[in-house]
């Protein structure tokens, strides 16, 4: 949630930093087989040739891969968790992570786990003993509690679990000894799904209104600029606290749900309002909304078709970079006790235990959750950070390439690029918003 | 603008079904003569309309009603919080802007050397940890080491202490919820500073600077930082709502009794006038530091008068 | 005969990374004392870049492979920085071509000018403010106390060509490095700075390098020529010789251009 405002200066198009100093030209064409086995030279479209720089920089790539198998993990979260996200055994409160074996006597097995039972010390402190005579083999495709995936199809099999009584805890158990790796996959459901359902309404709505804003202007514009300033003038957490205190407090937990993303949405609307005005409002200048003008376009059709679309460019790492606020929004609340509650899981609320310092010290596992928010947004920031560079027209072409130069105080000088190459970048200059 | 968000801010609370009498009136004990007095008093039987005006006539007299849940008016309790809030929030500001400037231009200066990456490496980690996350591990280690106090304000025995150790000791307990605010946005301003300096380093007039036959020192530290600090002080608005906002997170976290923990206690309450006299007091504190940054740029900047911005 | 003020020998500059790709290629030419030398070629024939490399003001992707360049006698392709930072400014100035991007916006005029003369003169404060007034006057500002106090983006743009002219020459250099002064003016401006220039000739006694791509500026202005094309001299000799007479096919098509 803090970084909505800084987001939203974030997303201007800015210059950014030159980290390659020598020019060497930017492929453009790719080569193809025609139908004759001749080798072709083919343009590659603006997007393709975007998605080639990108696929460049393996960091990004790798967070891509790394968000992909997240969100996997939060769909197949039904299939993947041993348990339910409210299954639990207070026999197992706080059992620390199941230790998987791969030997026996020597020799490799099946993977298994030992049993553990929980047992008192002298000083009455928990401590959990493995029992080696008992052990349970992981069994995959294991047939447990039945689900239903997606609401819909009925399903009984997990990728794993073991025989009853003992349980198989990955990341350890929360208080009521609940699995804190099935919460975190089905945490996952919620805390993910809120970033893109979140930015997604909120972009549409700034979209639209930051669009009629800036095509129309005059009166229609003030008006909503004042609008989106007065909103943009509160700090967010507060106005998330009050919004969320006018939520009644007998919602289900789907409508709290529902209720949150709303507001997320709500307060992150008027950024994104702003900043596509201030770029339709220069965009609207361009000619061929003259020319749609004098063909009879109905207005809200110029406004979608022509002059939204090339905001996209400036804004599609913006709303990348814009998703961990929403995360971070939720997972604050969750963890205030504002959020979702229980028994439903969200990276936010799992952590509502991990603010006791004690509990920290003996039951480290529960701070997990937050290790994986940390890692969801930081590959957002990375993605966001990688598609700003990549579609920053200032420096198309100019990708740092292995070749980077010994790091030096001279910068590049003006006087590198051809009289051509200065007029090309001159031309696609940013509009001012 | 301000009227607007009072407006907004009494909508919100009185859209809330339910209000604070209604959880006394639950209480058996109290008859219901003392709750036709408090309506009375509270005039919560106006129509709604009118007991915005009213609340309204008072602001301007910097009466800001009285609050429910802890029964003394509100302006004793918000001005005291206010307070603890800004200093936090200043505490902060300050960490922030004097270590990612100096960590900025350093950056810039050795690029890509290991000492560079180092430092982009750990500035994307602050800047994506959840501040959250970072108040907790600081609380973490703090009970591990034992040196700094684990949250709160004030220590126990405040009051007996001379006047130079209450203010070490409320430095002391400033240490942990301040580092947690400002390491995220250290990494963040870090970055930002390191980019506009090697942005600016590009430019052309650090090439006629260097054609004079200026010492590189000159160069950097006078004409290039010049530039590159002006994108960074429209920043100062931001960032210290930004502060104002994570604060209230970390506020609560570590008990730090600021305007963040007020309105959460306010706002589960139902308080009304509390919660919107923080809400109020929070926006304020935005416009000003807003308005700072826009004069501070104005400033700065040769190029942007008071009629170009809009 | 004096010696020349600025010799080039064979002079090689390429790419750090890939040194079979020169941007420069053997060039050798030479500037006499109180004359206007043109260095003439189109996009990418070098001739920014040498301008630069007589300042040794390249950035790392590009260094100098082989050749000299030879100051009054002094060979300084491979003098240290410290050497370098004496000359430039004081020895040699350098104007460039978009004075809006050239000169820093945040200083005033007067600063900027002033900065040179505190580096490189031993003046007080209020000498170098006299003196930076008079130097504006010099290069034909009409109102230099004003200008004085200005902001680079509230001058005109022929003013903002003037006053880098006058920080470039504030130290009284005797070479002046001219990169594509008047592409950024209009017609009747660049008249004015071509005559700024042959009176900085006659009056200042420096030479002046000028680099363009427009042959009217070389016809209009310059005493000697060289033309360059893709990093290569074709071409160099006195201008009358060259405009009337072009014997090199590409010096040939740069005389069509002109409208003659």
């Amino acid at each position: 949630m803090n970084n909505v405002p800084k987001l939203f200066l974030m997303s201007f198009p800015r210059k950014r930093e030159s980290t390659v100093d020598a020019r060497l030209p930017r492929p453009v064409l790719q080569t193809v087989q025609d139908g004759r086995g001749h080798d072709k030279d083919k343009p590659l479209s603006e997007f393709q040739l975007h998605l080639r720089d990108f696929n460049k920089n393996r960091p990004a790539v790798a967070c891509v891969w790394v968000l992909g198998v997240l969100y996997a993990g939060a769909l197949f979260a039904d299939f993947i968790a041993p348990y339910s996200f409210k299954d639990e055994d207070r026999s197992y409160s706080y059992c620390p992570p199941s230790r998987i074996q791969l030997w026996h006597d020597g020799k490799i097995s099946r993977p298994f786990i030992y049993g553990t039972k929980l047992t008192y010390n002298d000083l009455h402190a928990r401590v959990y003993v493995t029992d080696q005579t008992q052990s349970y083999p992981i069994r995959f495709f294991y047939r447990a509690e039945s689900y239903r995936w997606l609401g819909l199809i009925p399903f009984s099999r997990h990728l794993f679990g073991v025989d009853a009584p003992s349980r198989i805890y990955l990341f350890g158990a929360d208080a009521r000894g609940r699995d804190v790796f099935s919460r975190i996959l089905y945490g996952a459901q919620v805390s993910l799904s809120i970033g893109l359902i979140g930015v997604a309404i909120s972009f549409s709505l700034g979209l639209l209104i930051g669009g009629i804003a800036g095509y129309y202007g005059g009166w229609l514009d003030n008006i909503l600029m004042r609008l989106c300033e007065m909103l943009m003038m509160v700090p967010g957490f507060y106005l998330l606290l009050a919004l969320r205190a006018a939520v009644p407090d007998n919602f289900s937990s789907l409508q709290v749900y529902c209720a949150i993303v709303v507001i997320l949405s709500f307060i992150a609307w008027a950024s994104w309002a702003r900043i596509i005005r201030g770029m339709c409002l220069s965009l609207r200048e361009r000619e061929y909304v003259l020319a749609a003008k004098t063909m009879g376009v109905s207005d809200f059709k110029i406004i979608l078709v022509h002059l939204l679309p090339h905001t996209f460019s400036y804004t599609i790492f913006a709303v990348m970079l814009s998703i961990p606020g929403y995360i971070l929004g939720e997972s604050g609340l969750s963890l205030i006790g504002l959020g979702i509650q229980d028994p439903y899981a969200s990276w936010g609320n799992m952590l509502t235990d991990a603010m006791s310092i004690v509990r920290i010290q003996f039951a480290p596992w529960i701070l997990v959750p937050a290790f994986f928010i940390f890692i969801t947004v930081l590959c957002f920031n990375i993605i966001g950070d990688t598609l700003r560079d990549c579609l920053d027209p200032m420096l198309i072409g100019l990708l740092p390439t292995k070749q980077n130069v010994k790091s030096s105080i001279v910068g590049k000088s003006a006087g590198d690029l051809t009289l051509d190459q200065k007029r090309s970048i001159k031309s696609t200059e940013n509009p001012k918003s | 603008m301000l009227l607007g968000i009072t407006l907004l801010t009494f909508i919100l609370m009185r859209v809330t079904p339910g209000n604070y009498l209604d959880t006394i009136r639950l209480d058996p004990q109290i008859s219901q003569d003392t709750i036709e007095r408090y309506q009375k008093l509270y005039q919560l039987d106006k129509p709604l309309l009118q007991q915005y005006f009213y609340w309204l006539k008072n602001v301007c007299r910097l009466e800001f009603g009285y609050s429910f849940h802890y029964n003394v008016p509100v302006v004793h309790i918000i001005g005291g919080r206010l307070f603890n809030t800004f200093i936090l929030s200043l505490t902060a500001f300050l960490l922030t802007w004097l270590v990612a400037l100096p960590l900025g231009i350093w950056a810039a200066l050795n690029r890509n050397r290991w000492g560079d990456r180092i430092i982009q490496f750990f500035s994307y980690v602050f800047f994506s940890l959840p501040s959250f996350f970072i108040t907790m591990i600081l609380l973490f280690w703090a009970s591990q080491a034992g040196v700094l106090p684990l949250g709160g304000m004030r220590s126990p025995n405040f009051e007996h202490m001379s006047f130079l150790d209450q203010g070490l000791d409320i430095l002391k307990h400033l240490v942990i919820p301040a580092l947690a605010l400002s390491l995220g946005s250290i990494g963040y301003m870090q970055k930002i500073m390191r980019g506009n300096m090697l942005e600016v380093l590009g430019q052309q007039y650090i090439l006629t600077a260097r054609a004079k036959g200026l010492s590189e020192t000159r160069v950097v530290y006078v004409h290039a930082l010049r530039n590159a600090i002006n994108p960074l002080i429209t920043l100062l608005g931001y960032e210290f709502s930004a502060l104002l906002s994570g604060a209230a997170l970390t506020e609560i976290i570590c008990s730090w009794p600021g305007l963040g923990s007020l309105m959460l206690t306010a706002v589960r309450a139902k308080d009304i006038y509390l919660v919107m006299a923080s809400m109020l007091m929070g926006s304020v504190m935005f416009i000003i530091g807003n308005l700072l940054a826009d004069i501070a740029l104005a400033k700065a900047d040769p190029r942007i008068t008071y009629e170009q911005r809009s | 005969m004096t010696p020349d003020l600025l010799r080039i020998e064979h002079l090689s500059v390429s790419l750090t990374d890939t040194p079979e790709k020169r941007i420069i290629d053997d060039v050798s030419f030479s500037v006499p004392p109180l004359s206007i030398v043109a260095l003439v070629g189109g996009s990418g024939s070098g001739k920014t870049t040498m301008g630069l490399s007589i300042l040794r003001l390249l950035s790392p992707a590009l260094n100098i492979e082989t050749g000299q360049i030879i100051f009054k006698g002094e060979d300084i392709s491979q003098a240290g920085q410290q050497r370098m930072n004496e000359l430039r400014g004081k020895e040699i100035g350098m104007v460039f071509q978009d004075p809006l991007q050239a000169l820093n916006p945040v200083f005033t005029i007067g600063f900027q000018v002033g900065e040179v003369l505190k580096r490189h003169t031993f003046l007080n404060a209020e000498q170098i403010k006299k003196r930076t007034v008079d130097l504006l006057a010099q290069v034909g500002l009409d109102d230099p106390a004003r200008a004085f106090r200005s902001y680079p983006h509230e001058l005109s743009g022929g003013m903002r060509q003037r006053a880098m002219i006058a920080q470039a020459i504030a130290a009284s250099p005797s070479l002046l490095i001219a990169d594509e002064p008047t592409s950024s003016l209009d017609v009747t401006l660049q008249a004015k700075i071509l005559e700024l220039f042959k009176s900085l000739r006659d009056h200042f006694k420096l030479s002046v390098i000028l680099i363009t791509h427009d042959l009217g500026v070389v016809a209009h202005a310059a005493d000697h020529v060289v033309v360059l094309d893709h990093g290569r001299v074709v071409e160099s000799g006195k201008v009358q010789d060259v405009v009337h007479h072009p014997r090199h096919a590409y010096t040939q098509q740069l005389m069509k251009t002109l409208k003659v």
